[in-house]
């Protein structure tokens, strides 16, 4: 035990190995898959039992610091440490991190048995294992960047690991480029921060935040909050995580579910503080934490109302990813304002810990979900769900798994995680008086309906494919095990968030966010009002979807609300015309501006400036050979006429003195 | 009226712009190479005097100008010596030694 609690930076570095020795193998024998699984497992393994040790250590003696740190590089009379500080918050993210991870890996042993690179695959995975595990282990914001951008590059090399499809590359791309677009946001905020407290620390920046002039710190804070809009794909740089569905489904599960893009969540909750102590309004009375929520509710309504009317099962996955992402910042954005003789003095945050915790159960079910829909591609080879239905008949395991998932996601109250999750959410927004409440209960209601439609449309009716039916079977162990493990905490992970769990055990025990003068205020038992919400929410939706494509004969034609609703249904459909928005954007904006400095740089820098120069040179040098006429006494000439000019010009111009 | 009476360094600064001005004309306008020498030589006596008259008028209890002086006539009979074989390698060459005919370090 303090052998993990003194070297807990090892955690990071078992996956790091594993990769390294991974790609040495593959670069030596390319079908070298059996030993870079063993590879892959092992490190992973051995980072979630550290992780495990770590959170026990934690909830053993909360008191003790788990921290360290290694001179990295100084500059000037600065030092760039390599740092590491557990507090409980990163403690049950490393174990959820490592938990899935090693799942995930698990699950693929299976998925990926018949593909090429198996070897690339294993090695980009545990790149990425390593590179979460450094963004949660981080103690200051230069090594916080540093994981932030690697899981970056590692999600970029498995979304594209199909190399032979172009899609996959294109999504790639995408994925990648605009989350750069928000990683520069969060490097120039990391910057004033650096530049205005003279320090990356996390604990020395927050014990120095509140020096810093309001109006500076409330826009550090939205440029800081910019790049948990691009890698938890907020509103607008949503886009690319839906095209992220191109990777291999258990990648999906892994990063595009689970734990990359809730990296996000991660830092907004890890730096807290400062998006706390910003109490500079924007404009109006409009705060950072107002533009945090809105965002995330925006995201968290438009993703849900899109996928609704998706067919392809990865790409419901993936919006409603979006969509809880966006109910997981708009908590984070919850606030109690504290005056103090009229003016502002603090914010409490009170979705601090439903965040989080929807975070920690969103974690489960959702990447159960993605492997749940993985195994059902497996099977039927298609992601489109008109090609689906009836499944459940052949795949019991698979489908019960897939209904407890959804289940959990939407809400059925009392044995499901998702529910308490989902409670907790509610009732912040339900503290924090915030309109955003009502918002968040409609988009509630959407993912019920449309989790529902996904599971009635996969698992139940007639089988609509092509594939003859005796073909259609639950994959083997390897797969199942991990969606078995996985419904688990789906169902239980909600226990420790109850009001009737034992204080000890429960969520607001163990993280609370500890920094301001004022205590959030705390519920016993539950509160009517947001109770009734939810179960009204989960029974209209869910219902819904029953009526629609679960009954044997449909109480309520699909087809028919979409003719009626035509146009919200055509905006749906078209994800409400983001993506074309900025195509638009990319094609004529950008490209035009591109047009424009290329013939800037082809007709005005290389031709008047750069060949000009030379054109000059060579016409000047064509004219003035002429005066080179070899004859001695022309020169003569030329220099007495010169020197007479110059004797000349001395005297009559004040320029200077001869004698 | 002293100036007229008594010798002093005046007259022999006109002395050597004189001369200078002569050497200098010559050196310009002859076409024969023999002439230009000769001129350059004109010129650098004219440079001699002034050296001597300076330093007899300005700073006589130094000899740094007749050093120079004899310096200079070091040189100019090294020159001289260097012209004149050029001269003759230009004649053996040209079968001339009128200047405006040679211009060979043409463009």
């Amino acid at each position: 035990m303090n052998l993990i609690v003194q070297n807990a930076w090892l955690v990071a570095i078992f996956p790091l190995i594993a990769a390294l020795l991974i790609f040495l193998a593959a670069a030596v024998d390319r079908k070298s898959a059996r030993l870079a699984m063993g590879l892959s497992l092992s490190g992973t393994t051995l980072a979630l039992l550290w992780s495990v040790g770590l959170l026990l250590a934690r909830l053993g003696q909360p008191e003790q610091e788990i921290s360290g740190a290694m001179r990295w590089l100084t500059a000037g009379s600065f030092d760039f440490e390599l740092g590491w500080a557990i507090d409980n918050l990163s403690a049950m993210m490393l174990g959820v991190v490592t938990f899935i991870s090693l799942l995930v890996q698990i699950y693929s042993m299976e998925y990926m048995a018949h593909e090429e690179g198996v070897a690339r695959y294993y090695g980009a995975l545990s790149v990425f294992t390593f590179s979460m595990l450094l963004l949660v282990l981080a103690n200051n914001l230069l090594m916080l960047y540093a994981g932030w951008e690697l899981v970056g590059v590692s999600s970029y090399l498995l979304i594209g690991f199909y190399t032979a499809k172009p899609e996959a590359g294109a999504a790639a791309k995408k994925a990648f480029i605009v989350n750069r677009i928000g990683d520069f946001g969060f490097l120039i905020g990391i910057m004033i921060l650096f530049y205005m407290t003279g320090s990356l620390d996390f604990a020395t920046v927050t014990d120095n935040i509140g020096k810093l002039p309001g109006l500076t710190l409330a826009i550090a804070a939205v440029l800081l909050f910019w790049g948990p809009i691009g890698k938890s794909a907020q509103f607008p740089l949503h886009v690319w995580l839906p095209d992220a569905m191109e990777g291999p489904t258990p990648v999906s599960a892994l990063i595009h579910a689970a734990t990359m893009v809730a990296a996000g969540i991660y830092m907004v909750a890890k730096l807290m503080p400062i998006f706390a102590s910003a109490t500079t309004p924007l404009f109006g009375s409009f705060l950072v934490l107002d533009f945090i929520a809105l965002i995330g509710g925006v995201t968290a309504l438009l993703a849900a109302a899109i996928a609704v009317t998706q067919t392809d099962i990865k790409r419901v996955l993936a919006y409603s990813t979006v969509s809880q992402l966006g109910f997981m910042m708009m908590a984070l954005g919850m606030y109690l304002p504290v005056y103090d003789n009229g003016s502002l003095v603090e914010l409490v945050p009170l979705g601090y810990i439903a965040g989080l915790f929807h975070l920690l159960t969103h974690a489960f079910f959702k990447a159960m979900l993605f492997l749940c829909a993985g195994s059902v591609i497996h099977a039927v080879h298609s992601n489109e769900m008109p090609l689906m239905g009836g499944l459940r008949k052949y795949m019991p395991v698979t489908a019960l798994t897939c209904l407890a998932g959804t289940a959990s996601i939407s809400g059925l109250p009392f044995i499901t995680a998702g529910f308490w999750s989902k409670d907790e959410l509610l009732l912040a927004m339900w503290d924090a008086k915030s309109p955003l409440f009502w918002l968040a209960a409609l988009a509630a209601v959407l993912t019920a309906f449309y989790m529902f439609r996904l599971y009635f449309m996969t698992f139940e009716g007639a089988y609509r494919g092509e594939l003859a039916p005796e073909k259609l079977h639950d994959p083997g162990w390897a797969m199942k095990a991990p969606l078995l493990i996985l419904a688990v905490p789906s169902l239980l992970a909600g226990f420790i968030g109850t009001p009737y769990t034992p204080k000890d055990l429960h969520i607001h025990h163990f993280l609370h966010y500890s920094h301001g003068h004022t205590a959030a205020p705390h519920h016993s038992g539950l509160v009517p009002a947001v109770l009734i919400v939810s179960l009204i929410v989960f029974v209209l939706g869910a219902g819904l979807a029953w009526a629609m494509y679960g009954s044997r004969k449909p109480l309520l034609s699909p087809e028919q609300l979409a003719t009626r609703l035509k146009p919200l249904h055509e905006a749906s459909l078209h994800r409400f015309y983001i993506d074309d928005a900025y195509n638009f954007v990319v094609r004529w904006l950008v490209m035009g501006l591109a047009r424009i400095s290329h013939f800037v740089d082809k007709y005005i820098l290389d031709g008047m400036l750069v060949n000009g120069t030379g054109l000059f040179t060579i016409a000047g040098s064509e004219t003035l050979k002429y005066t080179q006429t070899g004859r001695v006494q022309t020169y003569l000439l030329t220099l007495i006429i010169i020197v007479v000019l110059l004797l000349l010009a001395f005297f009559w111009l004040p320029l200077g003195k001869v004698i | 009226m002293n100036v007229l009476l008594e010798i002093g360094v005046q007259h022999y600064l006109v002395l050597a712009t004189a001369l200078f001005c002569i050497g200098l004309y010559g050196a310009t306008t002859s076409r024969n190479l023999i002439k230009v020498l000769m001129s350059i030589e004109l010129m650098l006596n004219a440079i001699n005097i002034n050296f001597i008259a300076f330093s007899k008028y300005v700073t006589p209890e130094a000899l740094s100008g007749q050093v120079f002086a004899i310096f200079i006539i070091t040189v100019a009979a090294a020159e001289a010596g260097v012209g004149l074989a050029v001269v003759l390698a230009i004649y053996k060459h040209f079968k001339t030694v009128d200047i405006s005919k040679i211009h060979l370090m043409k463009w």
